[in-house]
C-alpha cells in the first residue's frame, strides 16, 4: 500500500483547527476523516498516563464511601420560629445544667436466627460456618450472609425454614435457586431449603429486597401480608411492617395479587395494600425504599417520625418525642449508614439545630434545642 | 440499565465495608477482588471515554460511575467470557450518552464518533499493546522541540496558544510542529493511514 497517496486529499490546516475544538464538520472529505480518526485515537492513547489507577482509586472509594450525599432541612415554618425564639431565651439558663450525654453507641441486642425445618436453631452472625449438608440442601453463613445450594435429592420440599432477622441487623441469603433475599431489621422469611414444586414460593414478614433468578418453567411467588406477588424476572422490595403492604419495582416485571384484585407493576412502580383491603397504583423513585439493601440511609423530604420509625428498627433503640411539634419537621438524608445511632443523630443535629437528642440506655428523647 | 450477561460472577463473601468482593471468572480458576479489578483496567477504560467524549475530567467521571455501578450491583452482576470486553462496551455507550446529554455535540456527529468507536480499541490485546508500542516509538524519534510541542498538545491537552505563550513561539510554528508531527507518525504507524479504507462509507452520513 502507497501510504501517501491519499496525503493531498487531506487538508492539513483545517484538520489541525478541528482536532483542538473537536468538532466534525459534514463536509470534510474521506482521507480527511480518516486523518482525523487516527489523531484523535493518537490523542486517546497518548493520555494513558494522565489517568493514573492510584488517583482513580482513591476517588472511586472518597465516591463510594463518602457519598457526600445530601443533608437537607425544610423545617416547616412555624415551628422553626417557635424554636428559635425559644432557644434565644433558654439557651444561657439550660445550658449549664446539662448531664453529661450518653452517646447512643450500643450494638443491637439479640441474634439472627436460622430455624431449620428439621426443629434445630442456628445463631447466626460468627464466621464461616456450614449449617447442614444433606441431600436436600448445602447451607453455609458468613456473618452477614447465608447461602443454600440444592442438594442431589429431588423430592419436593414441603417443610419450610425462617430466617429471623431482630432489630438493629440485616442479613442476606442466597435461596437454592439462585435469587438473592436482603432482609431488613425486624423481619422474617420463610422458605424451603430447594424449590422442586411447580412453583418457588417463599413467605416475608417486615421487609425484603428480591433479586429473582429467572426461570420461566417455575414461577417465584412472594406471599406478604394479604399481598402476592408473581414474578416476572426482576428486583424489588417489599415493606410488610405495617397493616400496609408496600411493593416497589427497581427492576423488570411484577405481578402483584391482593385477593380479587391484580395489577402488573413496571420499574419505579409501587403497589400499596391498604388496611382496608384496596390495591393502589402509584409511581416512585424506586431507590428511596431500596436504599437500605446498599446500605444507605436515603429519606427525601420525610417528617423526623417517620424517620425516627426505621431508626429505631434499623439500631435497636426507642424513640420519644418530648416535643411532638418535632414530629412533622420534614428532612432529607442521603449517606452510607453510619455504624452506630450516634452517627446518624450528628448527622441530623448538624443541620438541624432546633432539635437535641438525649440518650438514656437504648431509649432516645427527641427534645427541642435548647 | 447496563446490560448483564450470564457467566462470570461477582462473589461476595460477607457484606461490609471490609468485604473483599472477589470477581470470578469460571473456568479460569482466577479470582481477583475488586480493588484489582479497578486498577487493572482503570487507566485503559478511561482512554476509551476519552476517545469519545474529548474530556479528561468527563472520561474519569464515566468510569467511576461504570466501577460504582459495578459495586452496586456487586451481589448479582453476571459478566460472560470477560470482564474487560465487558466494560469497554458498558464505558463506550456510558461515554456516547455523556456526550448525547451534554447537548454540546451534534446528533450527526454523535453518529459519526458512534461509528469510529468500532475501530478503537481493538479487540486483539496483542495488537493494542503493538500499537502503543510503535506509537511511543514513533514519538521518540521526533525532533526534540516537535516532540515536545506534540505531547504538550496531544498528551497534555494545552491549547495551541497556550504552547505557544509557553515556548515564546508563534502560534503558527505550534501549529506546523503539530501537523509535521502528525504526518511523521503516519508514515511511521501503518494504522493510521490504514483507516481511509474503513472511513470511506462514512463521508455519505
Amino acid at each position: 500500500m502507497n501510504l501517501d497517496n491519499n496525503e493531498h486529499d487531506i487538508d492539513w490546516d483545517k484538520l489541525i483547527e478541528q482536532l483542538e475544538d473537536g468538532q466534525l464538520p459534514p463536509d470534510m472529505t474521506d482521507a480527511e476523516m480518516a486523518a482525523l480518526a487516527a489523531a484523535r485515537e493518537v490523542q486517546a492513547r497518548l493520555k494513558a498516563g494522565r489517568f493514573s489507577a492510584e488517583d482513580g482509586w482513591q476517588r472511586f472509594t472518597e465516591a463510594r464511601d463518602q457519598r457526600k450525599g445530601r443533608i437537607r432541612v425544610l423545617a416547616r415554618a412555624a415551628v422553626a420560629a417557635a424554636v428559635v425564639l425559644a432557644a434565644g431565651a433558654t439557651w444561657w439558663t439550660f445550658r449549664a445544667q446539662q448531664p453529661v450525654a450518653q452517646l447512643a453507641n450500643a450494638q443491637p441486642e439479640e441474634k439472627v436466627m436460622l430455624h431449620l425445618s428439621g426443629g434445630r436453631t442456628v445463631t447466626l452472625g460468627q464466621d464461616s460456618l456450614e449449617i447442614q449438608h444433606n441431600n436436600i440442601a448445602r447451607i453455609k453463613a458468613r456473618t452477614d450472609h447465608l447461602e443454600y445450594a440444592a442438594g442431589s435429592g429431588q423430592e419436593q420440599v414441603t417443610t419450610m425454614d425462617t430466617l429471623d432477622v431482630p432489630r438493629g441487623r440485616q442479613f442476606s441469603l442466597r435461596l437454592a435457586d439462585g435469587t438473592q433475599v436482603w432482609l431488613n431489621a425486624a423481619s422474617r422469611l420463610i422458605f424451603p431449603a430447594a424449590f422442586h414444586g411447580a412453583t418457588r414460593e417463599v413467605t416475608v414478614q417486615g421487609e425484603a429486597f428480591f433479586e429473582v433468578a429467572q426461570q420461566a418453567a417455575q414461577p417465584f411467588i412472594v406471599h406478604a401480608g394479604k399481598t402476592e406477588m408473581k414474578v416476572l424476572g426482576t428486583g424489588f422490595n417489599v415493606n410488610a411492617y405495617n397493616a400496609q403492604t408496600t411493593t416497589t419495582l427497581a427492576s423488570g416485571k411484577l405481578l402483584v395479587t391482593a385477593g380479587a384484585a391484580q395489577m402488573v407493576l413496571q420499574p419505579d412502580e409501587q403497589a400499596v395494600l391498604n388496611s382496608n383491603g384496596t390495591l393502589q397504583k402509584q409511581a416512585v423513585e424506586a431507590r428511596l425504599f431500596t436504599a437500605w439493601k446498599e446500605g444507605d440511609l436515603f429519606f427525601e423530604d420525610a417528617p423526623l417520625r417517620e424517620i425516627t420509625v426505621t431508626l429505631a428498627r434499623t439500631y435497636d433503640y426507642d424513640f420519644i418525642f418530648d416535643d411532638t411539634d418535632l414530629e412533622r419537621m420534614s428532612f432529607t438524608i442521603d449517606i452510607r449508614r453510619p455504624a452506630v445511632l450516634q452517627g446518624v443523630l450528628n448527622q441530623i443535629t448538624k443541620s438541624l439545630q432546633t432539635v437535641r437528642f438525649e440518650v438514656d440506655g437504648r431509649t432516645v428523647h427527641v427534645k427541642k434545642q435548647q | 440499565m447496563m446490560e448483564i450477561n450470564p457467566d462470570y460472577f461477582l462473589l461476595c463473601t460477607g457484606n461490609n465495608e471490609r468485604t473483599k468482593w472477589l470477581m470470578h471468572q469460571p473456568g479460569s480458576g482466577e479470582a481477583v477482588s475488586f480493588e484489582e479489578q479497578f486498577r487493572q483496567h482503570y487507566t485503559f477504560l478511561c482512554t476509551v471515554a476519552y476517545y469519545i467524549v474529548e474530556d479528561e475530567d468527563a472520561a474519569r467521571d464515566v468510569v467511576q460511575d461504570f466501577f460504582l455501578y459495578c459495586w452496586h450491583k456487586r451481589h448479582i452482576i453476571r459478566i460472560t467470557h470477560d470482564f474487560k470486553s465487558y466494560a469497554v462496551r458498558a464505558v463506550k455507550n456510558a461515554s456516547l450518552n455523556y456526550l448525547r446529554k451534554s447537548g454540546k455535540t451534534q446528533l450527526e456527529e454523535i453518529h459519526v464518533i458512534e461509528e469510529l468507536t468500532r475501530y478503537f480499541p481493538l479487540e486483539d490485546k496483542e495488537e493494542e499493546e503493538q500499537r502503543n508500542r510503535a506509537l511511543w516509538a514513533a514519538v521518540s524519534r521526533l525532533p526534540e522541540q516537535r516532540q515536545r510541542i506534540f505531547l504538550m498538545s496531544n498528551r497534555d491537552g494545552l491549547k495551541y496558544k497556550d504552547i505557544a505563550a509557553v515556548l515564546d513561539i508563534s502560534v503558527n510554528t505550534v501549529k506546523t510542529q503539530i501537523k509535521l508531527a502528525l504526518q511523521f507518525l503516519r508514515k511511521e504507524c501503518g494504522w493510521m493511514a490504514r483507516m481511509i479504507s474503513f472511513i470511506f462509507f462514512l463521508s455519505r452520513f
